[in-house]
């Protein structure tokens, strides 16, 4: 039987970008993906542009965006649209219906947002540091990230400190009068997250997607296939091993150290080291067991909060698509959120674990196909949707500025179905709520951070861990890193 | 016109403002605390509003005075008693009941009842609350440091703040898994932690209740957890937790700080509502009275909070812009409502036995978590909750002072009622609806409520804010927020009791550590103000 000196579970993105680094560094690397196909959840997302600059550049992988311009279009029922174009990340207003001042303090919000962010965004690349180790290195890195907080100047730090605790709303409502622009920049905040514009916590939500993203409008702009593919090839040049259409059944241990895994067709893999890139709770629940954790601990894996409440919608329409109002060059993400009420209301369904009547809905259109993100979907236990219902409810807003839709096709991927087909539990988009008490050395939960788990051998490298979700590939970077670090 | 010369004036004399006052005569200032109404006490008053009867009409129970300051008070001396009392309850539709009792057995017994799983996770949660107390009692006294700055005294601060959570475990500091669980404790929903120990509604729901108390979170919202703090880090008579009535009303507590106060050769001037205060090149100097007379004193402190003070007595053209935009922007919402009923026999309640202790305390209605999430949804509404959670209690069981003989005073605090309704602002037959809704909410749960209503006094954030003073009627002069604690409590930059005034000071709720018949803000003030005389506070608190 073969050895290897490092099994992978799972081909997510994280999972490839982390077998790379360890081949590169002379491992013998197995990848089991589940699926047909590797990639995992990068084939679901429909936005983003967020791989790490570093891993591009280690890894040699040779990607551009598609455009150089995108414009962002926030829909409004009175059809009086308001357009920014980005370009290059530079932001400018097309149209708006914005007075002037409202322009110019929405813009100057945004860069004062990505200030803060980009401060976040230095903490991305490290393992996050213990609080109270007893480690010289340890405090070492936690002084110097209060140094770069410091760093920012007396008015900026102050900001900073006031704002990761505050919500959306209250501060656009402090600065802005325009109903859409609150709406566009609350969109922004609470997409993908378990928060109301209201709810506290809410702009630090934004600052962490924005420092991971590296933009606060997450916009297409690289192929995602093209993409897996180079990580791919990469892999595979570094003569990491893949095996497709195989399941892990379970991770076996001996002694409180991994031995290796199981798959479903019983076949026993053996290797001291097992980095898993599935979301902590499957890792640690279903494929570990709860018989070799202790309570305290298993408590806080079931406390980890990875519900996920954004449903995606793929139309194939009979007729190319026309939005209302719009000049087709300018197609690139829209968004109906119209004002912080309407968003409010949408998530006060989930609360109680139902989908919005009125849901916000992000959407590209291509030809005659539309991919949407619809929230608040949440995801259910024991229970399931009434999907039809929840299609109805997005093509009456959808119908509002694209006249006479005529549907060929329709499918709807829920949270619960996503936690079916990608083996997610929750289905959530981050493996788990980017809230405070979730991120840093806290993500996911004390005694799992820094991708190292209580059994030796075992490591994480998936979204659950820091710096959390987003096709940055960080999370396998710094992981693999960690797993070179202890085998010194 | 009248002319007179102080070491200090206090503007306000709620608890804090007196607290501040009596550490400042008893090092030996001359000081005087300005009121605008005829007596002192803020919202902390005992009123007759109803010839017999005497009202706590704010607020209403007692606990979270800090022991220290009523030792340093010498309340008891001047007068202040206060009566713990024995449980609480919530009542059930199905004609149930779920209470808390002093007896630990008695409470493992009311929750066994609903759940045999929660009796016993109640333990591992109050265990686990009363950590989170004991972290925070130092936190209470200190003066947050300023983690922006660079002069030695707030490098020292904050030092003193990481040695705190870095000491070693032996030497009383925090071991890395509190740090990390402090820090949930501090950013989640309240529903989230209780759910990580309970599976019973009704417990989560009648643990929630602190939760949301006066706040402008539900208890869905992140960061509800910490506000039960605010109702938990009390004690009476060393028992940490627990919750008592001051003898005669609220008012007790301080009439006796005046008392205390006037044994000190303070000085109060009643009826004197004040108009501006006086600055002159950056530095505060007086006050001027709405009669026209004129205060001078070398050190002035705002009792009031922090929007009152810089919106309404000082001048816009005093202020730095930041300074002036950020306390317009200082979120202070007023979310709860009051009503104080006189009552001729004592209620008789359909599932809570009479005679049983848990009929003394605290009593509630509503049914389970989301029912509280619901309220707090038609308050974000601009609606009173059509549901609304009551927190009530019958004082005059254990204090007959309160109301004649046989009859009762009950005081009904309600969570949520808007400061303003989206249909058009509060009117008189709006408010008088809110008070028969809510009347009819707990008549529901009586055999003979709705016949024994003497007198009701019906209060929206409104009348709190006319009669009281605090803004928009905010119970915590400002809300319990991560963007509003420590320092960044009431503005970043300005958590020291200090503002952008020379010798202006701040001593109100709005500062560290925020609301609750506390006196904490008033004895840190007393104490920064002292520090700044180069005097010492004589005092258990330190």
């Amino acid at each position: 039987m073969k050895k290897f000196d490092v099994i992978i579970i799972g081909g997510g993105h994280n999972g490839l970008v982390a077998s790379s680094y360890l081949a590169k560094k002379g491992k013998k690397v197995l990848v089991i993906e589940k699926n047909e196909h590797v990639g995992g959840l990068a084939e679901y997302a429909n936005s983003l542009n967020c791989i790490s600059p570093i891993i591009k550049k280690e890894l040699n992988i040779n990607i551009h965006n598609i455009k150089d311009t995108d414009y962002i279009i926030s829909l409004e029922d009175n059809q009086n649209h308001t357009i920014l174009e980005d370009k290059n990340g530079k932001l400018s207003f097309v149209k708006t219906n914005a007075d002037e001042d409202d322009q110019k303090t929405f813009l100057s919000i945004i860069n004062n947002y990505k200030l803060f962010s980009k401060t976040l965004g230095s903490f991305m690349y490290q393992k996050p540091p213990r609080v109270k180790s007893g480690k010289r290195s340890d405090l070492f890195q936690l002084m110097s990230m209060g140094w770069k907080i410091r760093k920012l100047g007396k008015k900026n730090m102050r900001e900073l400190l006031r704002v990761i605790g505050l919500n959306i709303a209250d501060d656009l409502e402090d600065n802005l009068n325009n109903d859409n622009l609150k709406g566009l920049l609350s969109h922004e905040s609470v997409l993908g997250s378990n928060l109301g514009p209201r709810s506290p916590g809410s702009i630090l939500t934004l600052l962490y997607k924005q420092a991971i993203n590296e933009n606060i409008f997450n916009l297409k702009k690289i192929e995602v296939t093209n993409y897996i593919n180079q990580l791919e090839d990469c892999c595979k040049k570094n003569t990491v091993e893949i095996i497709k259409s195989s399941e892990v059944r379970k991770i076996v241990t001996k002694n409180n150290s991994v031995t290796g895994i199981q798959l479903n067709n019983n076949e026993v893999i053996e290797s001291t080291c097992v980095m898993s890139n599935a979301d902590p709770k499957t890792t640690y629940l279903n494929l570990l067991g709860a018989e070799i954790l202790d309570t305290d601990f298993i408590r806080r894996i079931k406390n980890f909060r990875n519900k996920g409440n954004v449903a995606k919608l793929e139309l194939v329409l009979e007729n190319e698509i026309n939005i209302k109002n719009i000049d087709k060059k300018m197609y690139g993400k829209f968004i109906y959120a119209p004002n912080i009420k309407y968003i409010e209301h949408a998530f006060n369904a989930n609360k109680y674990n139902h989908y919005s009547k009125n849901p916000c809905l992000e959407f590209y259109v291509n030809d005659n196909t539309l991919s949407a993100n619809i929230y608040y979907v949440p995801y259910l236990i024991n229970a399931s949707h009434q999907e039809n219902e929840i299609i109805e409810k997005c093509v009456a807003v959808l119908s509002k500025f694209i006249p006479d839709m005529k549907i060929r096709k329709q499918e709807l991927i829920t949270p619960n179905q996503m936690e079916e087909k990608y083996n997610i539990s929750g289905g959530h988009w981050h493996h788990g709520d980017l809230e405070i008490d979730q991120l840093l050395m806290m993500r996911p939960f004390y005694g799992s951070s820094q991708y190292s788990t209580p059994v030796n051998g075992l490591y994480l490298c998936s979204a659950g861990t820091h710096p959390g979700g987003g096709l940055t590939g960080i999370n396998g970077l710094n992981a693999a890193k960690k797993i070179i670090e202890d085998s010194k | 016109m009248n002319k007179s010369k102080y070491d200090v004036a206090i503007i306000g004399g709620g608890h804090n403002g007196l607290t501040t006052a009596c550490y400042l005569a008893k090092a030996g200032l001359k000081v005087v605390v300005v009121e605008r109404h005829d007596y002192v006490g803020g919202a902390a008053v005992s009123r007759e509003l109803h010839p017999g009867w005497t009202y706590s009409n704010c607020s209403y129970v007692c606990s979270l005075l800090r022991p220290e300051i009523f030792r340093d008070l010498e309340l008891s001396k001047h007068g202040l008693q206060i009566i713990p009392y024995e449980g609480s309850a919530s009542m059930l539709n199905d004609g149930r009941f779920y209470a808390h009792y002093q007896d630990h057995d008695l409470t493992y017994r009311s929750i066994a009842q609903f759940s045999k799983k929660d009796a016993e996770a109640y333990d591992r949660f109050g265990k686990d609350v009363m950590r989170q107390c004991k972290i925070i009692k130092p936190l209470l006294k200190m003066t947050p440091p300023d983690p922006t700055s660079f002069s030695p005294k707030d490098i020292m601060g904050l030092f003193e703040f990481a040695k705190y959570f870095a000491a070693k475990d032996e030497l009383g500091g925090l071991g890395e898994k509190e740090i990390y669980d402090t820090i949930r404790f501090w950013t989640m929903s309240v529903r989230d932690y209780l759910e990580e120990y309970f599976e019973s509604e009704i417990v989560k729901v009648h643990l929630a209740g602190s939760a949301i108390i006066g706040t402008a979170l539900g208890p869905y919202s992140p960061g509800s957890a910490y506000v039960l703090l605010h109702h938990y880090m009390g004690e009476v008579d060393g028992t940490v937790g627990a919750w008592g009535y001051a003898r005669g009303g609220m008012g007790s507590i301080t009439k006796a700080m005046a008392s205390s106060f006037k044994s000190k050769n303070g000085e109060i001037k009643a009826g004197s509502p004040v108009t501006k205060i006086l600055i002159k090149n950056n530095k505060s100097y007086g006050l001027v009275l709405e009669n026209g007379d004129e205060i001078y004193a070398d050190k002035i402190v705002s009792n009031l909070d922090v929007k009152r003070t810089f919106l309404k007595v000082v001048e816009e053209k005093e202020l730095p812009n930041d300074f002036y935009k950020a306390v317009k922007n200082f979120k202070i919402r007023g979310s709860s409502g009051k009503l104080n009923i006189a009552l001729d026999d004592l209620p008789i309640w359909k599932s809570i036995p009479e005679g049983d202790p848990a009929g003394t305390g605290d009593l509630h209605i509503t049914q389970n978590i989301e029912e509280m999430e619901g309220a707090y949804d038609d308050w974000k509404d601009g609606k009173w909750s059509q549901f609304p959670y009551v927190d009530m209690c019958i004082p005059s069981i254990n204090d007959p002072t309160m109301a004649p003989q046989g009859k009762h005073y009950m005081s009904v605090f309600i969570q949520y009622v808007p400061y303003n309704l989206a249909d058009g602002g509060w009117t008189e037959e709006k408010r008088l609806e809110f008070g028969k809704h809510v009347m009819g909410r707990i008549g529901n749960y009586s055999t003979n409520f709705n016949d024994i209503i003497n007198h009701a006094e019906i209060r929206t954030p409104k009348e709190l804010e006319a009669e009281v003073g605090l803004t928009e009627g905010n119970i915590f002069q400002g809300e319990l927020t991560m963007d509003q604690l420590m320092f960044n409590r009431p503005v970043p930059g300005y958590a020291q009791y200090k503002t952008p005034i020379k010798n202006l000071y701040m001593c109100g709720s709005s500062t560290h550590p925020g609301g609750g018949v506390m006196g904490a803000p008033g004895a840190n003030a007393a104490r920064e103000i002292l520090k700044d005389l180069n005097k010492k506070m004589s005092t258990h608190y330190i």
